[in-house]
């Protein structure tokens, strides 16, 4: 089976075959995974945003969107550093990155959806409630790639997930309230 | 098997992008000027741009602005000129369109698009002030997306003194617009008409991650392809705003000069068969991408 369904399928006992098998790839391989990463997301924000892809566009995406791929990156070594791991860290990496499958597919599900429905951007119900799955899979990817390769306990398990989760999310939430100036906008709900 | 299908997953996608890398088409400016002896330039008032809450840098914005037919763009983060100064956006500096620095003021209860100002307005005071603020600095006041939720910010002294209102807007225009939004914009419209005969009709995208820039765009009646020429036909009203459905909204002598290019322009798709058939072939290949990454286990191998 494919490894990223497999993953998504089977997330514990997934893990438990490969750390047994003896998964290992080297720094370099271990940046395939984030590599296909940024140019999902590139390509796919290159073609939301004007309904075509091109080399120069693509380039232009890939250098201002890949800090996201880099922040992965880093809280994935954050999680991963100090640990009972099983694996190497960059071996650990690119396990950790095979539960990005969720995202991935997510992301690449909204911009076929957009782009083939002609949509215009405004409402944003529809993408914004679908995420609830892909993040809630992610917690379960998480917990078992904490669980398994890094050997934790349940509860650091759980604590190493937030941990994660909130390195991630909490540098994505505070940009995107500076970039839409949260602020101001609660103020107003309150006057 | 999964190796194979990898590597022709990277080469279909790489001929994806070389597919729309080459038929990348941008229709040449139309810069002469007509028998009254003005540009009518299509411009899109509102635009957001990375950094900030835009998906394209200003680079990219020019670009995709003169494919979808604009000439001129003004750039509307909110509350910050960061992407302007990282792209040294100036009046000096040429671009495949005119980028016009700016910024959407974003305060509690209203947002207006500040635009031809060199640096952010500061958003805590009256929509008066900030109109005055953006006047001090050189350029023009809008009021972005003027539903009810806005209206109390506005008094007569702050309609008074705007230069003009975003009437077309892709919510005001869609198949699934809300019918309420678009007769709360028409009503603002009028009150700020009747304080101001006159003043702006301006149609703007409010373009942030998801295409087309320049759904509802602005015609401006200047005297040449300048930020100066387009803020001063701003402000002294010749402008006719431009709605995807292809209707317009301004002064009847002008909407003439542009009925006929209005449909025509919200009509207008620059996306090519060749983009289409690359962009599926874009989206699969990265489909396989995801889920066939490589297996590193020593049986694996």
């Amino acid at each position: 089976m494919l490894p990223e369904l497999q993953l998504m399928r089977a997330p514990a006992r997934t893990y438990r075959l490969w750390v047994d098998a003896g998964w290992e790839v080297s720094p370099l391989g271990a940046l395939y995974r984030p590599v296909v990463v940024g140019v999902l997301l590139a390509t796919t924000v290159a073609i939301m945003a004007t309904g075509h892809i091109t080399a120069g566009l693509f380039a232009t995406l890939i250098l201002c969107w890949g800090f996201l791929v880099v922040l992965q990156v880093i809280a994935g070594l954050a999680v991963t550093m100090r640990s009972n791991r099983r694996v190497g860290v960059a071996s650990a990496l690119d396990l950790l990155f095979v539960a990005h499958a969720p995202w991935s597919l997510w992301l690449l599900a909204v911009a076929i959806w957009t782009t083939g429905r002609g949509w215009t951007g405004h409402e944003t119900q529809v993408p914004l409630m679908t995420m609830l799955v892909p993040f809630a899979w992610t917690l379960v990817l998480l917990h078992a790639f904490c669980r398994t390769v890094l050997a934790c306990t349940s509860r650091a398990a759980v604590r190493r997930t937030i941990a994660h989760q909130a390195i991630v999310w909490g540098i994505g939430l505070v940009l995107a309230s500076l970039a839409v100036q949260l602020w101001p906008r609660v103020i107003g709900l309150f006057e | 098997m999964i190796r194979i299908v990898r590597a022709l997953a990277w080469a279909i996608w790489l001929a994806a992008v070389i597919a729309g890398t080459l038929s990348d088409r941008v229709p040449p400016a139309a810069l002469a000027p007509d028998s009254n002896g003005e540009y009518i330039l299509a411009a899109d008032f509102h635009v957001h741009s990375f950094p900030g809450d835009g998906a394209l840098p200003p680079s990219a914005l020019a670009h995709e602005a003169r494919r979808r037919g604009l000439d001129a763009v003004a750039l509307t983060n909110h509350n910050q000129q960061l992407s302007v100064r990282l792209a040294g956006v100036s009046p000096e500096r040429r671009y495949e369109a005119l980028l016009i620095p700016g910024d959407e003021v974003t305060a509690p209860g209203y947002h207006m698009a500040a635009v031809g100002v060199p640096r952010p307005v500061p958003w805590h005071q009256p929509v008066a002030d900030a109109v005055a603020a953006i006047h001090a600095e050189g350029g023009v006041a809008i009021a972005a997306h003027p539903a009810q939720f806005y209206w109390r910010a506005y008094d007569a002294a702050a309609l008074a003194v705007l230069d003009g209102v975003e009437t077309a807007q892709p919510k005001t225009d869609s198949k699934d617009s809300k019918e309420k939004y678009r007769q709360e914009v028409a009503a603002f419209f009028e009150r700020a008409r009747a304080a101001k005969p006159g003043i702006a009709a301006i149609g703007s995208s409010d373009y942030h991650y998801i295409m087309p820039l320049g759904l509802s765009r602005t015609y401006v009646f200047a005297r040449d392809l300048s930020t100066a020429s387009i803020l001063e036909a701003v402000r002294a009203g010749r402008t006719v705003a431009c709605d995807g459905g292809g209707n317009t909204i301004g002064p009847p002598e002008l909407k003439k000069r542009v009925e006929d290019r209005c449909p025509r322009d919200s009509a207008a798709d620059p996306t090519s068969a060749a983009d289409r058939i690359s962009v599926i072939c874009a989206f699969g290949s990265l489909f396989a991408l995801v889920i066939t990454g490589p297996v590193h286990t020593r049986r694996g191998r």
